[in-house]
């Protein structure tokens, strides 16, 4: 579950970029006087409804799991966004760009061993019984 | 380090993905606010039951706007930079959400959030560094 809500979150994004890559926008203004043409772009339209119920699949797995157990999934994200985005759109992959992403999946990964108080009474608990 | 921040041309644009990030976590707090206060809805049904409860509460509706917003300037930043220079920016997020769960929730900042947001603020720098 955790694996689908990363691909349409990754597909999403992709879509996104592929659709708006035919648009020049210059500022929010500019934005909302293009925003229908963009929004029916199919490549935009798509990616925006795979936004919505990637949302709706992360709602579903918070609430079965908790947030530290998901998180470790979610920065595959970042891997999945740089190599598609290398294949798809030639986009350049320096090395800046992947000790960046080293660096943040670490911090990621700081984030799931801490626990909020909540989940510490809920192992406490587990564990006690 | 500076120097190559300052030299590069998507400098000019990581305000705009600050804003956008920054935005999108205001509207989480807000329909996270607004969704507490309605009270647990177990269930699919059960949501689509309260939806007019849901869909007049003033948290959640702040939300949606920031998000709609968020989501607004993110299509405006994709038009402009490479998906692989704009997006790791969004782990920004959990930045924010550590720093306003401490204001708001006053949760505990330990040791792991600590080195979780050194780490990820030092991958955000040095994304900045990247020309390409």
């Amino acid at each position: 579950m955790i694996l689908v809500f990363t691909v349409l979150v990754v597909a999403g994004q992709l879509l996104l970029k592929y659709g708006l890559s035919n648009f020049v926008v210059d500022g929010l203004g500019e934005l909302m006087k293009q925003i229908f043409a963009i929004i029916f772009n199919p490549f935009v339209f798509i990616g925006l409804a795979l936004y919505v119920v990637s949302t709706g699949v992360w709602l579903i797995v918070l609430s079965r799991t908790s947030l530290s157990f998901c998180y470790p999934f979610i920065s595959i994200s970042y891997i999945l966004i740089i190599i598609t985005s290398r294949i798809f759109f030639n986009e350049i992959i320096d090395l800046y760009k992947v000790i960046a992403i080293v660096l943040i999946i670490a911090g990621v990964f700081m984030l799931s061993m801490s626990r909020t108080e909540k989940e510490k009474i809920l192992v406490d608990k587990t564990r006690g019984e | 380090m500076l120097e190559l921040i300052r030299n590069n041309p998507h400098t000019a644009i990581i305000p705009l993905i600050l804003v956008t990030t920054f935005l999108a976590v205001g509207g989480q707090l807000c329909l996270k606010q607004g969704m507490t206060a309605l009270g647990e809805i177990g269930g699919f049904k059960l949501l689509i039951k309260s939806l007019p409860k849901v869909a007049t509460n003033i948290w959640v509706l702040l939300g949606l706007g920031l998000y709609i917003l968020s989501t607004l300037i993110w299509m405006m930043i994709l038009t402009k930079t490479p998906l692989s220079f704009c997006y790791p920016f969004i782990s920004l997020s959990y930045v924010f959400v550590i720093f306003a769960s401490r204001i708001i929730f006053k949760e505990r900042i330990d040791g792991y959030k600590i080195m979780a947001i050194i780490l990820i603020i030092g991958g955000v720098v040095m994304l900045s560094m990247s020309r390409s």
